[in-house]
């Protein structure tokens, strides 16, 4: 089951906590904080893989630009919705079952996503193994005839679908799997 | 729960006995008896705000969204975060190798215990440069930067490094050394056969999740606390300079 990550941005001490709670009873839901210290907000998103934010109306216009919809969905949480986001979380709301689900609609698209593909392909395979060797992502390149985004790409996949981030820790993979001969690891 | 001063020492460890690393830290001992955090704080002269600050941090990890840790003197955080990697380095990591070492398979063992027995090792080198690199560069930087502001006065080679923002380019390098950790983790979940005695794998899981969480802790308060106030305090020395308020010696 993939990860959802949660950013909350919200000041008032009642309504962090308040998530907070109802966050920690969700399966595979990790949230944090935002802390407006001049970090850039954009950067912030792509680099944490924010799949959801959670803002009130101001934050949330002041913002707009720097939210890549594709990628994160907003949850406004406010007394009253003046935005245009297709989620929305009212801070008199009664029912926590009411808010869950909210938070739980919000991330339904990345799970529909992520779980289709689990296993490594053939190519994938491929990319691994030349890892394992020490190769750099040009030489990968060149040896599969692909270009180096590709190669990035297939990277990326394998780091996600394999849990393991590493070089030192894809080669071990490689060695286990037998991928590549423990002979061929200098 | 918020861990207040007027609470007794030895019930915030029944709470959360996670905290007994931070005590470690802090030079503290156990056999507190009634005694409240207070008077545990003085007996041991240690600053009883900032351990406040610390044990709340590491108890709660969302505390850090008050500022109050960065009122305190750097000096106070380095010694910490240094206490913390004497931790690492001479407590968990030997426990951890330890336990590591012991890993027994049933097919093929000498191969596994080899590939986990590297690639342990691995981390421990990163691990140690990592640490080296804090200690002997960014907390004397960082202690030097406090230094100038509270004397007024500074050398000129330091001001070099103040006019590049280094502390920026030391956060930007700041290598994620927790990757590996990660890795390590999957690796003995996922990958390897099993072992014959499961265990010791288990212990050390429970230690491997132990310490990415305290080195977590640990970057937080790097990250969150020491980075910014330093380079708030070269934004300050280059402005004191500006106004001719400090020495350049």
């Amino acid at each position: 089951m993939p990860q959802i990550n949660v950013l909350i941005s919200e000041k008032a001490f009642i309504i962090k906590k308040g998530l907070q709670f109802i966050l920690n009873e969700i399966e595979n839901y990790s949230y944090q904080f935002y802390q407006n210290d001049n970090t850039n907000l954009k950067k912030y998103l792509s680099n944490n893989n924010i799949d959801i934010l959670i803002c009130n109306n101001e934050f949330h216009e002041e913002n707009k630009e720097n939210i890549d919809e594709r990628k994160t969905k907003t949850i406004i949480i406010d007394f009253e919705d003046k935005s245009y986001s297709k989620y929305y979380i009212n801070t008199l709301e009664q029912e926590k079952s009411a808010i869950t689900s909210i938070l739980q609609e919000a991330g339904k698209n990345k799970k529909d996503k992520e779980e289709k593909t689990e296993t490594i392909s053939e190519r994938e395979i491929a990319v691994v193994k030349c890892v394992a060797k020490g190769m750099t992502n040009k030489e990968i390149a060149e040896e599969l005839f692909i270009s180096q985004h590709t190669v990035i790409t297939h990277r990326k996949n394998i780091t996600r679908k394999l849990g393991i981030k590493t070089v030192s820790g894809l080669t071990v993979y490689a060695i286990l799997n037998n991928i590549i001969d423990i002979n061929e690891v200098n | 729960m918020l861990i207040t001063k007027d609470n007794k020492m030895g019930d915030i460890i029944l709470h959360d006995h996670q905290l007994l690393a931070v005590l470690n830290r802090f030079d503290v001992k156990l056999g507190f008896g009634e005694k409240t955090v207070e008077e545990v704080c003085k007996l041991h002269n240690i600053n009883t705000d900032f351990f406040l600050e610390i044990t709340n941090a590491f108890h709660d990890g969302n505390f850090f969204t008050d500022k109050k840790l960065k009122s305190f003197s750097l000096v106070l955080i380095v010694e910490y975060l240094k206490k913390s990697h004497d931790f690492y380095t001479n407590k968990k990591i030997p426990e951890i190798e330890n336990l590591i070492n012991s890993i027994k398979y049933k097919t093929d063992d000498e191969k596994f215990s080899a590939i986990v027995k590297k690639f342990f090792k691995e981390y421990v080198d990163e691990l140690n440069s990592h640490i080296e690199r804090e200690e002997e560069n960014v907390y004397p930087y960082v202690i030097k930067l406090e230094k100038a502001i509270q004397n007024k006065e500074l050398e000129e080679n330091l001001f070099d490094e103040i006019k590049n923002q280094s502390i920026l380019k030391y956060r930007d390098e700041h290598d994620n050394i927790e990757e590996k950790l990660f890795d390590l983790k999957n690796i003995i979940i996922k990958y390897l056969p099993p072992p014959e005695n499961s265990d010791v794998c288990n212990v050390i899981l429970a230690k491997l999740f132990r310490l990415e969480q305290d080195l977590n802790n640990h970057s937080t308060i790097e990250n969150k606390v020491m980075i910014p106030a330093a380079n708030e305090m070269e934004k300050e020395i280059i402005k004191l300079q500006k106004q001719n308020l400090i020495k350049i010696i």
